[in-house]
């Protein structure tokens, strides 16, 4: 049998080019957008997530969320401008990992609406998708104050 | 062997009767104090500011539930009003000498003033809610913030106090309380990270034979060797000297951490004994052979050293 040596090498290497190549990820964007603050302690916000599928976007926007209640604030709403963990990196990042990859951060979401596609994506490819969710912010705030990563009001 | 089993044994002792080994007990950080209570204007008894303007009692109230919310026990103003006609605490019917005499015996560290006023116009009527956090002590300014509630054609004025304290703002959502708490929180921030402020004033005591402007043994003023104490002991050498003259020597701001080296907490009083500590043993040029004396009153963020 003949082998084309230098076409299957030439195959061979652009195959482990491709593997060993990064795939694009989606940007860390903090797109989430006050509505409204239905109940004293609760707020609700739009939040726009990314994912391969229309689940694991929705599961991002629903993080995002409240990651930026967390670290970022929300400036068009006053109680909430100010991020409850101003400096991650001065807290134990296992706990916020952990709040995250467990779902922790359900127990404090008190309402949501059904997600919606806003398009496909191509680069890369997955979903961009909006999600209405409403947070009470208050029992979340006692909660990371109960894992320590949030300081109680005071010294 | 005998030798060995005693040794093992002592040996245990004392480790089992060390903290540091078996844990130290946690500490509990002391809270500051924080009293709710009316503006009252100069010519205006705070007494009598809550019973006369129910505008007041709802924004006092909804800033009351706002520390509720985050946990945190406000001292209660009426109760304290009613302790102090018990106590007569009231020597003057002064309005400031009365509003002086409450907070100072509140015990609170921080008061919050809480100020309400209706406006009427042709628009029609609106709210405006002021709310101020000052230091009981230094005076310092922890917070302020402004609402106003839009013009309603109805005299429900409690409802417009309401809605000045939480209404929108263009597109933006006032929640004035909360606002208020996180401006707080952020000084509060910057206490934990660098340490609370206290104001240190050296003075000398009227029998004095000498003034700061005194050598001491070392060579230096009597006032440098004050200077240099702060100097090397001011919570992250951070602190504002205001004043210094032959009489006194002022520090307007000292910082001081909130723990000691143990992690236990560090009051305005043990940097008092500390101070005290410190310089005592300072000799005199003129008077090598005596000590200087030095006593130390502690009002609240307040220390003053007297040396004798």
């Amino acid at each position: 049998m003949n082998y084309n040596y230098p076409l299957v090498t030439v195959l061979l290497l652009s195959t482990a080019l491709v593997a060993c190549s990064k795939k694009i990820g989606y940007l860390q964007t903090s797109e989430v957008k006050f509505l409204d603050n239905p109940y004293s302690g609760t707020v609700t916000v739009e939040s726009i997530g990314y994912g391969d599928q229309i689940k694991e976007a929705e599961i991002n926007a629903i993080q995002k969320a409240f990651q930026t209640i967390i670290y970022q604030g929300l400036p068009a709403f006053s109680g909430l401008s100010t991020p409850m963990i101003p400096d991650r990196t001065k807290v134990d990042q296992s706990i916020l990992e952990r709040f995250f990859s467990r779902n922790e951060y359900s127990e404090f979401l008190t309402g949501q609406e059904d997600v919606r596609v806003l398009g496909k994506l191509k680069n890369p490819r997955g979903y961009k998708v909006s999600k209405v969710v409403t947070i009470n912010y208050n029992s979340l705030r006692r909660g990371l104050e109960k894992k320590g990563v949030v300081r109680k009001f005071g010294l | 062997m005998k030798n060995v089993s005693i040794l093992f044994l002592l040996l245990f002792f004392v480790l089992s009767t060390s903290n540091d080994l078996w844990g130290q007990e946690e500490v509990q950080q002391i809270q500051p104090r924080i009293m709710v209570m009316p503006y009252a204007k100069k010519d205006q008894d705070v007494r009598t500011v809550l019973e006369d303007d129910i505008n007041f009692r709802v924004a006092i109230s909804k800033v009351k539930e706002g520390f509720d919310n985050r946990g945190f026990t406000t001292i209660d103003f009426v109760g304290r009003l009613k302790a102090g006609e018990v106590d007569d605490i009231f020597t003057s019917d002064s309005p400031s000498d009365v509003k002086t005499a409450l907070i100072e015996a509140s015990g609170a560290d921080i008061y919050v003033e809480v100020e309400a006023h209706t406006e009427s116009s042709a628009s029609g009527n609106s709210a405006r809610i002021i709310l101020q956090a000052f230091d009981a002590f230094t005076g310092q300014s922890l917070s302020n913030k402004t609402g106003i509630s839009h013009f309603m054609r109805h005299d429900q004025y409690d409802l417009l106090v309401e809605q000045a304290l939480n209404r929108k703002d263009g597109d933006t959502k006032i929640s004035m309380v909360e606002d208020f708490l996180n401006s707080m929180q952020s000084k509060f921030d910057d206490i934990v990270e660098n340490g609370r402020t206290v104001k240190v004033i050296f003075k000398l005591d009227g029998n004095a034979w000498f003034d700061f402007d005194y050598e001491t043994t070392t060579g230096d003023y009597l006032s440098d060797a004050v200077y240099d104490w702060i100097h090397e002991n001011a919570y992250k050498n951070n602190y504002v000297q205001t004043g210094a003259s032959q009489l006194s020597v002022t520090f307007d701001q000292v910082r001081i951490p909130l723990r000691d080296k143990r992690g236990r907490n560090f009051t305005p009083y043990r940097f008092a004994r500390d101070i005290r500590s410190g310089l005592r043993g300072i000799t005199l040029e003129e008077d090598p052979d005596s000590e200087i004396s030095v006593s130390r009153d502690v009002r609240g963020g307040t220390i003053y050293i007297t040396l004798q």
